[in-house]
């Protein structure tokens, strides 16, 4: 029982070591952030990586869940006889909710991954110690520009999620389930809010995005020198950073109710 | 061991330990590099040679013990008065260490805009020189692994070298270069020292070019080091010492045994 409580105690100390580390970590890269030179170049190359590795995951994703959205909504409302309202169950679910979760969760497997296993290999092969002993801080030439373009491509790849997912949802309710093409688009327009919504959904985004670049540089910068570190944390960069975006989910909407 | 000590240490280490887990790897090492001399470090496999370079680079602390670079104190030494030494070292990694995603020339430039602060057209000039210094005129486009193994070797000479530091630790410059290139890389490093009165700590397992360049030898062995010019220790008292230097003085039975069992 002892030996129980003990080892249950070194591991909650050990989490929030980990958690002190990464607020630590936090700081330097928002220090990174403010420190001339600022980057722009890298930070625009590392924007356009992360939108080339999730822009087509991301427009699939969001089609194929619009239409889920529209067969499901449509089986659901016709009971109700309200299958007029097709158009903002689809649009608010997918704006408040389905948008930036799973774009976030998407964008996580795909590019944040990447970026953890990049860094990591840079670890493995000297090449950040290589950059500290030319006297550049590699947070802020390798860590920042990547954690940047995590938070400036989230709330763009969100959105175009979105506006594929509402395309989706109109093909199957509109183009093969029937429903009047002028209804859908107007219960949408009228039930969907820019400022709680719209903004809300962006802000969640937002969120998930310092999330995900967080989670991904630090993970990377930290990892072991070798060949099995970079794969552990490949692997703890997704797990990590999805079950935090999920988490995060239900404390922004129960606290702000986007 | 004690090494006696000299006029003018440009690099000092006092009573350095380090240990990995139970691998004692250095165990109260005393050695100074001199001012403006070559030193080589010499050493088996796995005796210390890159963590020697790692701790005096600061990218290593070790656990007990004084390292000292131009006076200033590198352990425990604040982020700021780090990079003011490092701002005094330029390193070669075993493995180059050249940032993958970066084209050579882009790689050279990193020092010379981050450290130094130059201008565009001016660091053009200078990587073109230095290109040419190490023999790798027209690379500039290339990515490190569309380079060669003794390609990269060069090129990070060439990027630890471009920012003409005071001091330059190099690890193993010429392991798997080809013997008229080792030529040409010594009277390189010779030439820097010379002109730029560059001091220079290298780790090598090349002897010809050790004995042929070295002002002082470093042999790392048993935690502790052996320092001593090349004469001195390729005369020694202690035989290990000089078989490490001397092939022709390995133990005749050696070969013979060898035979035997094939
Ligand atoms: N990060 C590390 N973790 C654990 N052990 C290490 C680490 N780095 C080095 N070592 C150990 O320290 C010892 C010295 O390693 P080092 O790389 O300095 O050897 P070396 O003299 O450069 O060898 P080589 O000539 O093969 O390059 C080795 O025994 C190695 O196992
Ligand atoms: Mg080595």
């Amino acid at each position: 029982m002892a030996r129980l409580l003990q080892r249950l105690g070194l591991r909650c100390l050990g989490i929030v070591e980990q958690l002190g580390r990464i607020a630590l970590f936090a700081l330097s890269l928002s220090r990174a952030v403010l420190s001339p030179p600022a980057r722009p170049g890298r930070v625009v190359q590392e924007v356009f990586d992360v939108g080339v590795l999730s822009l087509v995951i991301v427009c699939i994703s969001g089609a194929a869940v619009g239409m889920v959205l529209g067969l499901q909504g449509y089986n659901t409302l016709i009971r109700f006889g309200a299958e007029e309202s097709l158009g903002a169950v689809v649009g608010l679910s997918l704006i408040r909710e389905l948008g930036p979760v799973l774009t976030g969760l998407l964008v996580t497997g795909r590019a944040g991954s990447a970026m953890a296993a990049e860094i990591a290999t840079m670890v493995a092969t000297e090449q950040l110690d290589g950059l500290r002993m030319m006297s550049v801080d590699p947070v802020h030439l390798v860590a920042m520009p990547k954690a940047v373009a995590m938070v400036v491509a989230m709330p763009l790849l969100s959105a175009l999620f979105i506006v594929c997912a509402i395309f989706g949802g109109y093909v199957a309710g509109v183009e093969i389930l029937g429903v009047d093409s002028g209804t859908y688009f107007s219960s949408l327009e009228s039930s969907v809010d820019f400022r709680d919504d719209v903004a809300g959904s962006l802000l969640k985004a937002l969120v998930f995005g310092v999330v995900v670049g967080l989670i991904a540089t630090y993970r990377g910068y930290t990892s072991e020198p070798t060949s099995a570190g970079v794969s552990a944390s490949t692997t703890a960069t997704v797990v990590v950073s999805s079950v935090t975006i999920l988490v995060f989910d239900y404390f922004i909407t129960a606290l702000w109710g986007v | 061991m004690d090494p006696s000590p000299l006029p003018d240490p440009h690099v000092q280490l006092r009573g350095v330990r380090l240990a990995f887990g139970r691998r004692r790897v250095f165990d109260g090492l005393d050695c100074d590099f001199e001012r403006g001399s070559i030193c080589v470090l010499l050493g088996g496999s796995g005796s210390g040679k890159s963590t020697l370079l790692r701790l005096v680079g600061g990218l290593l602390a070790p656990d007990a013990g004084r390292i000292a670079v131009a006076g200033q104190e590198v352990v425990g030494s604040s982020w700021r008065e780090l990079r003011e030494i490092r701002n005094k070292l330029g390193m070669m990694f075993q493995g180059g260490a050249l940032l993958d995603s970066l084209s050579v020339y882009q790689n050279l430039a990193l020092p010379l805009r981050e450290r130094l602060r130059m201008r565009e057209p001016e660091i053009a000039a200078r990587i073109q020189l230095q290109l040419a210094a190490v023999g790798l005129e027209g690379t500039e486009s290339l990515l490190p692994r569309q380079l060669s193994g003794g390609m990269i070797k060069r090129a990070a000479l060439a990027r630890a070298l471009i920012s003409e530091p005071e001091i330059l630790l190099c690890d193993e410059p010429f392991s798997g270069l080809d013997p008229l290139t080792v030529h040409r890389i010594e009277a390189l490093l010779l030439e820097v020292n010379e002109s730029l009165g560059m001091t220079l700590v290298l780790s090598s397992h090349h002897i010809p070019s050790t004995l042929r360049m070295a002002d002082r030898l470093l042999l790392l062995m048993d935690g502790g080091a052996v320092a001593g010019t090349p004469q001195e220790l390729l005369h020694h008292g202690d035989a290990r010492i000089r078989e490490f230097l001397d092939e022709d003085a390995a133990p005749a039975g050696a070969h013979a045994s060898r035979r035997s069992h094939s």
